[in-house]
């Protein structure tokens, strides 16, 4: 009776795996080898145990403005001097900023500047209040609700304390004293370009288009800007072809990867869509194009 | 004139390209010559001079690799190997008829050939034969030919009885696997080396060889290692029924089902003793299952899913006997403790997005869950103890599994009390710690359970020195009166509580 039991246990799992061998075999879609896996783990782990000391040495609104200030200024003699174009793009971005802004929970001096670099893909922003975005973003661009979901997101990352945070983080690693002027120009700008976490990233996304939202545009701004931007991610996926390949990609993911644990701009979409969703957003589908004079691509 | 012959045909006659018939004259001419090596070499083998033997190994060492460089002339590249094999068994097989100790080390050496030459060359081979790839077929057949070889192969006993022979089948085994990481698409190849490995341990189970178990778990870990790699980022966002679902679940099935299969304590296992194969699969099928919940639901639902499967753990535990489970249930009671304090606590959001369910939902949920627990917890109580020799962790997890029902009230208590402080809003902590004391002693009378009564009333006392220290002179004057009534209230309630069940109360002391 018993090995009858057996038996008949045995063939059912055979069966139940031979089934999803064979879906897995015929699924048409690829899953690439990453060490994202981990990769993720080791980050949810890093980012939950930093934020637990976070609740007990919060910093002042008004200690945060003064850093964010202090980085900006560090930060801005590295930029070129803005053509009168790009200072008028710039007022632009800051008009369409100021709105979004206006409706984030804490009440900062958010400032909003223009890096005059068309390669440049990439917004960040700082502790305090300033955020920045590159010429090369805004190319990408086609409608002022792109524009307000891409600053939304990143105010919420001031908003939402995540810039804070992680200059509390780098003061404690590099074991640099707040208090002291000049020792913050020792967090290098990249620490900024590089996201966040992807739980961070995740929120600022959905408070963003929450913000974005309040101030008048469309949630579709953000769905069209991260469908733009899930192309250009599947274009730098690399596919292994052999073993060979999974384990030296998987090498070079595991040195480079570490701190780049983004959500992939799949699970950012899916995410804001399901938000779309739940909010019944549907209907407000209508953008408004940025006007001809600030479209970066007219030179 | 053997040496002349053989020199002959190194030199010459591996360079012929006529043909007799549909044969080539290589083939015939340099099988001719190892044909006449073999047969001169078992003359020479007549008791005779002492340097007859060695001789006539020398002769047929001299035909097998005639024969053996012939193959590699004659035939494709990926059809080498399995040439090889098939060689090396063929003279196996007549040294175990014949008893002739010098094929049987050809045999050795050819079979090592045929191994490099799989790894090094087959395994990248692209043609086709038929339309079925070359590789898949030569490896197969390598592979098959290896498993036969462990049983056939002659070895002195001594060398037998400490499983050399397996050196075949172990061979064999990694390059079943090198052709399921091949041949099989990137998501598909955990699940194909979890099946091999079960296919393995049945079989090993079957035929009473430890060997082929031990190559079982190989297979297995390599399979749980695998879907970090791949199965647990797969498929698409908002996807619950994906491709995650269905190649990690059959993992979870024949961790388990392996595991079921060993008994506690058995013959097979006395080879291994400082290693316990059963309770590495047991904790691989925990993990598992750990690791896909991770993945499966939303960040902040995983607290709650790992609370039900610590439930799952002790119900297992408690129904099976099985200490494993109850480890396991104690350290992941930890783990939930853990992940449910650093992101779904302190890690939360700032702003307390998503109203109630966002604030007490998710982590209330898992609190009740492990609550639950306590019903199989207290079955257990003491009755598992620490072994002699244990370490000093298994010794620390041998108290917490003696006692579980003090560290499955604690954790959600704490868990509890720490949600309420960071919730609540700033009036009502005071308030929702009262109610929650009271609670604790109502359970505390309804289990009879000594450390849970003076934690309520610890409780209670941390109230009262929160009242007069802080909610008296900070609070809103509409919650201070809610403070002072709802936490007087409390202490009365405690107060009637136990005039009502002193005698109880003091049975248990």
């Amino acid at each position: 009776m018993k090995r009858a039991v057996l038996l008949i246990t045995f063939f059912a799992i055979l069966g139940i795996s031979i089934t999803g061998l064979y879906w897995s075999q015929r699924r048409i879609k690829s899953s690439p080898p990453s060490a994202n896996a981990i990769l993720n783990m080791a980050a949810d782990a890093q980012r939950d145990l930093t934020r637990v000391p976070m609740h007990f040495t919060r910093l002042s609104d008004e200690q945060e403005i003064s850093i964010g200030r202090e980085l900006a200024a560090g930060y801005s003699t590295q930029a070129r001097k803005l053509s009168p174009r790009e200072e008028n793009l710039e007022i632009y971005v800051r008009s369409i900023g100021g709105t979004v802004a206006a409706h984030a929970h804490r009440h900062l001096v958010y400032t909003f500047h223009l890096i005059p670099d068309q390669n440049m893909i990439n917004a960040f922003s700082l502790p305090g209040g300033p955020v920045f975005i590159g010429e090369g973003m805004l190319d990408l661009m086609e409608t002022e609700d792109e524009l307000a979901s891409i600053l939304a997101h990143e105010v919420e990352h001031i908003d939402h304390y995540h810039c804070v945070e992680r200059v509390q983080i780098e003061a404690k690693l590099k074991n640099l004293n707040l208090d002291i002027a000049g020792q913050l120009m020792q967090i290098p700008l990249d620490l900024w370009q590089a996201g966040y976490h992807k739980d961070e990233e995740l929120e600022a996304d959905r408070e963003g288009v929450r913000l974005a939202v309040e101030a008048g545009y469309s949630p579709f701004g953000a769905v069209t800007m991260f469908t733009r931007l899930a192309k250009l991610h599947q274009e730098y996926i690399i596919h292994a072809q052999s073993p060979e390949e999974e384990l030296s990609e998987l090498a070079i993911q595991s040195l480079t990867g570490y701190f780049r644990s983004h959500p992939p701009p799949s699970e950012r979409l899916d995410q804001i869509n399901r938000l779309i969703a739940a909010e019944h957003w549907e209907d407000r589908t209508a953008q408004k194009p940025i006007p001809t004079e600030y479209k970066v691509r007219g030179d | 004139m053997a040496l002349c012959a053989f020199v002959r045909t190194l030199l010459i006659n591996y360079n012929l390209t006529g043909h007799y018939g549909p044969l080539s004259l290589r083939l015939i001419t340099v099988s001719i010559v190892a044909a006449g090596l073999y047969a001169i070499s078992r003359k020479a083998g007549e008791p005779g001079p002492p340097y007859a033997l060695p001789l006539a190994y020398l002769r047929t060492t001299a035909a097998t690799s005639l024969l053996a460089l012939l193959m590699w002339h004659e035939s494709s590249t990926g059809w080498l190997a399995a040439l090889w094999a098939l060689f090396a068994f063929a003279l196996a097989a007549v040294d175990r008829r014949f008893k002739m100790e010098d094929l049987r080390w050809q045999a050795h050496g050819l079979a090592a050939l045929a191994l490099v030459r799989s790894v090094g060359v087959n395994l990248y081979v692209a043609e086709t034969w038929h339309n079925v790839s070359v590789r898949l077929l030569s490896l197969s057949t390598v592979a098959v030919i290896f498993y036969a070889m462990s049983r056939l192969i002659r070895m002195p006993d001594q060398w037998r009885a400490r499983d050399f022979h397996h050196i075949y089948s172990w061979s064999a085994s990694l390059l079943v696997s090198l052709l399921l990481w091949h041949e099989l698409q990137p998501l598909s190849v955990a699940v194909g080396w979890a099946v091999f490995g079960l296919v393995l341990f049945e079989y090993g189970l079957l035929r009473k060889v430890s060997q082929f178990r031990c190559q079982s778990f190989l297979a297995l870990t390599a399979a749980f290692t695998r879907i970090f790699f791949v199965n647990l980022t797969a498929g698409e966002p908002g996807e619950f029924w994906g491709p995650r679902l269905y190649t990690i679940l059959p993992l979870v099935l024949i961790f388990f089902f392996v595991f079921a299969q060993i008994p506690d304590k058995e013959e097979n296992t006395a080879r291994t003793p400082r290693f316990r194969f059963d309770i590495l699969l047991a904790y691989l099928g925990t993990a598992t299952v750990v690791a896909l919940f991770y993945f499966q639901f939303a960040q902040d639902w995983v607290v709650a899913s790992y609370a039900v499967v610590v439930f799952i753990l002790f119900g297992v535990a408690w129904a099976l006997q099985r200490q494993v489970f109850l480890y396991q249930g104690i350290l992941l009671t930890l783990g939930t403790f853990a992940r449910g304090m650093a992101h779904n606590l302190f890690g939360a959001g700032y702003f307390g997005e998503g109203g109630w369910r966002g604030r007490y939902f998710v982590v209330g949920s898992a609190i009740a869950i492990l609550l639950a627990t306590l019903f199989f917890a207290f079955s257990m109580r003491g009755r598992y103890a620490a072994s002699l020799g244990a370490s000093r962790g298994q010794k620390a997890l041998a108290a917490l599994a003696a006692r579980p029902e003090q560290l499955q009230f604690f954790v959600p208590i704490i868990f509890l009390t720490t949600m309420l402080a960071l919730k609540m809003r700033e009036g009502m902590v005071t308030v929702s710690w009262g109610i929650e004391g009271v609670l604790i002693i109502l359970l505390a009378l309804a289990v009879k359970e000594r450390s849970f009564r003076l934690t309520g009333l610890g409780m209670l006392l941390l109230c009262v020195v929160k009242v007069l220290a802080m909610d008296a002179w900070r609070l809103e004057t509409r919650d201070r009166y809610i403070t002072f009534i709802i936490v007087g209230a409390a202490l009365m309630a405690v107060s009637s509580l136990y005039i009502r069940f002193r005698e109880n109360i003091r049975q248990y002391l």
